[in-house]
C-alpha cells in the first residue's frame, strides 16, 4: 500500500524534492499545495499533472493524504503545520523534510558512484583477456601457426571483427565511467581542422568503399585553428562516421562537412551587445535509412543504454553516441541531429575557434 | 648473427604465450618464465640479452625480481610493465636501473608497439657494443 503524501509550500530545492518523492516507489505524490499559484512548485506540478491547489483544506479532504510534508520556511505555513499535527495528522516539518531530501540525494550519489566504480573495474578486467584473445587470433592470421585454410581464415576474420567491436565497447564503457567519476581529462591544444578530419577519415575510406559507400570531405576554403583535444575529437568523428556507414545502404554516401562561423556581434539594444563566439561546425551527413522522430530524443540519453529496443535496433551504437555527446560537452559544445526516414541523417557538433594563444590546457570532466 | 634472446617474465600464462610468440615473429629468440623464480633460473641457465618483466606478480613481485636480477648482473637491460602510471613503483625501481616502463593497461596495440620499439632500441645498442 503506497503512502500518500501532500507537499505544503516550496523550498528553493523544490524540484529536487518532488523528483525524489516521485522516484520512491512506495510513495504517491498526491498533491502540492501552495498559496502562490505560480510558484515553481505549482508550475512543476501542473506540468506533471500532479494535483496543485492553494486550498489546503479542500486538498486534505479530497486527496486524504497519509502524510503532509512541509517544504517551506514561511511562518504562516509552519503554524498551519503545527495545527495539523495537533489535530492528529501525520506531519513532517520543513527541517525534517530537508533532512530527508539531503539523505536521499546523498544516497543516490553513493549508489551512482558504486555503479560507476563497478562498471569501471569490470571494463578494466575485461581488457586483458580481450587483448590476449585479439593477439591469439591475429597471430594465426599472421601465419604464426602455419598456413590457414580459406574457410578457417573466414571464421577467424569474423572472430577478429567481433573482438574489435568488444574492444571498442569496453573502451567506451571505461571512458564513460571516467567522465562520470570526473577523472577523464582533455589535453586541449590548437588543431588544424582539415588535417584532423583528413587523418581520421583516411583509414575509414577503403573499408567503406569495399561496402559500396563513399566518404567525402567538404571543407570551407578558410578554416581557422580550433581549440580541442585532437585524439578525443578524432574519436567522436570516427564514431559518427562509423555509425553513418552502418546505417547507410550500398551505393550511399557519407560526407563530413566543416564550416566556419565567424564571431558575430550585434546590438540588442542601446546597452547590450550580443556576441556569438567564433566556432567551427563539423557535420557528418549520410544518405542512410534515417532515424524516426520518436527515437531521436533517446539517442543521446545515457539511459538509452538500458533501452533494449533502441540498442538492438542500433546494434549497440547507443553507447558510442552518449560518449560523443559527453566528449563534445567537455569541449564546451553540443551535438545535434537532423534526420528523415529514408533520406538520411546529419549529426553536427561545434568546436571553439582558437584565440591565437597556443596554450596547452588540461580539462577535467565535472559532474 | 645470432638472434637476440629475450626473456619474458609474466605470471599470466596466456599473455605469456601470445606475447612470446609475437616477439618471436619480430625475429628474436624468446624464453618464457611464468614466475620470478623461474625467471631468475632462466637468467642463470640461458643467458638472455634482454628481460621483459611484469610488475604485478603473486609470489615475487616485479621489484623483488629486479633486485635479484641486479644481484646477478648490474647491466642486464630490463623493460618493465606497469599496471598503472604508478610513480611509487617507478621510484622504487629507478635506482635499480630500468630501461623503459610500459603501461600494460593502455590499448593493446600501443603496448605492443612500445614493447617492439623498446626491444629494438636495446638490441641496436647491444649490437653496437659487440662491434
Amino acid at each position: 500500500m503506497k503512502i500518500r503524501v501532500i507537499v505544503l509550500g516550496e523550498f528553493k530545492k523544490t524540484v529536487d524534492l518532488f523528483d525524489t518523492l516521485r522516484n520512491i516507489k512506495s510513495i504517491t505524490l498526491a498533491g502540492i499545495c501552495d498559496i502562490d499559484k505560480d510558484s515553481l512548485g505549482m508550475q512543476y506540478a501542473r506540468r506533471l499533472k500532479i494535483p496543485a491547489s492553494a486550498d489546503l483544506a479542500k486538498m486534505l479532504c479530497d486527496k486524504k493524504p497519509d502524510v503532509v510534508m512541509g517544504a517551506t520556511n514561511s511562518k504562516r505555513f509552519l503554524r498551519i503545520l503545527k495545527r495539523m499535527a495537533r489535530r492528529g495528522l501525520n506531519v513532517v516539518d520543513s527541517k525534517t523534510t530537508e533532512l530527508l531530501l539531503n539523505i536521499a540525494q546523498e544516497k543516490e550519489k553513493e549508489v551512482n558512484k558504486l555503479k560507476t566504480d563497478f562498471i569501471m573495474t569490470a571494463s578494466h578486467e575485461l581488457r586483458t583477456p580481450v587483448a590476449v584473445l585479439n593477439e591469439a587470433i591475429q597471430l594465426i592470421l599472421d601465419g604464426a601457426a602455419g598456413q590457414t585454410l580459406p574457410k578457417q581464415g573466414q571464421y577467424l576474420e569474423i572472430a577478429k571483427r567481433n573482438i574489435d567491436r568488444m574492444t571498442v565497447l569496453i573502451n567506451d564503457l571505461l571512458d564513460l565511467s571516467k567522465i562520470e567519476l570526473g577523472t577523464l581529462s582533455l589535453k586541449i591544444i590548437r588543431c588544424d581542422v582539415k588535417e584532423l578530419i583528413g587523418k581520421t577519415i583516411e583509414p575509414l575510406k577503403a573499408p567503406a568503399r569495399a561496402n559500396g559507400i563513399i566518404i567525402r570531405h567538404k571543407i570551407d576554403k578558410m578554416l581557422p585553428w580550433v581549440e580541442c583535444d585532437p585524439d578525443r575529437i578524432a574519436q567522436v568523428l570516427a564514431k559518427l562516421v562509423a555509425n553513418s556507414i552502418k546505417f547507410t545502404p550500398k551505393g550511399g554516401e557519407v560526407t563530413v562537412i566543416s564550416k566556419w562561423y565567424p564571431a558575430v556581434s550585434h546590438k540588442i539594444n542601446e546597452e547590450k551587445e550580443a556576441q556569438r563566439k567564433d566556432y567551427v561546425e563539423i557535420s557528418v551527413k549520410d544518405t542512410g535509412m534515417g532515424i524516426g522522430k520518436e527515437d531521436i530524443p533517446r539517442l543521446f540519453n545515457r539511459f538509452g543504454l538500458l533501452d533494449a529496443s533502441l540498442t538492438r535496433k542500433q546494434g549497440g551504437a547507443g553507447l558510442g553516441l552518449v560518449l560523443c555527446r559527453e566528449l563534445v560537452k567537455m569541449h564546451g559544445g553540443g551535438i545535434h541531429v537532423k534526420s528523415r526516414i529514408g533520406k538520411g541523417s546529419t549529426f553536427t557538433f561545434t568546436l571553439p575557434v582558437s584565440n591565437g594563444k597556443s596554450s596547452v590546457l588540461q580539462k577535467r570532466s565535472n559532474l | 648473427m645470432t638472434k637476440t634472446k629475450v626473456l619474458l617474465i609474466d605470471d599470466e600464462l596466456d599473455f605469456l604465450k601470445v606475447m612470446g610468440t609475437r616477439i618471436q615473429t619480430w625475429g628474436y629468440d624468446v624464453i618464457e618464465a611464468s614466475s620470478g623464480k623461474e625467471g631468475i633460473d632462466a637468467i642463470k641457465s640461458k643467458n638472455p640479452d634482454i628481460i621483459i618483466l611484469d610488475y604485478m606478480m603473486p609470489e615475487m613481485n616485479g621489484v623483488e625480481v629486479l633486485k635479484e636480477i641486479r644481484r646477478i648482473d648490474k647491466k642486464l637491460p630490463v623493460i618493465m610493465f606497469t599496471a598503472y602510471a604508478d610513480r611509487e613503483s617507478m621510484k622504487k625501481t629507478e635506482k635499480l636501473g630500468v630501461s623503459s616502463y610500459i603501461p600494460k593497461s593502455s590499448s593493446y596495440t600501443n603496448t605492443q608497439l612500445k614493447i617492439k620499439s623498446a626491444i629494438e632500441i636495446i638490441d641496436k645498442r647491444l649490437r653496437k657494443k659487440e662491434k
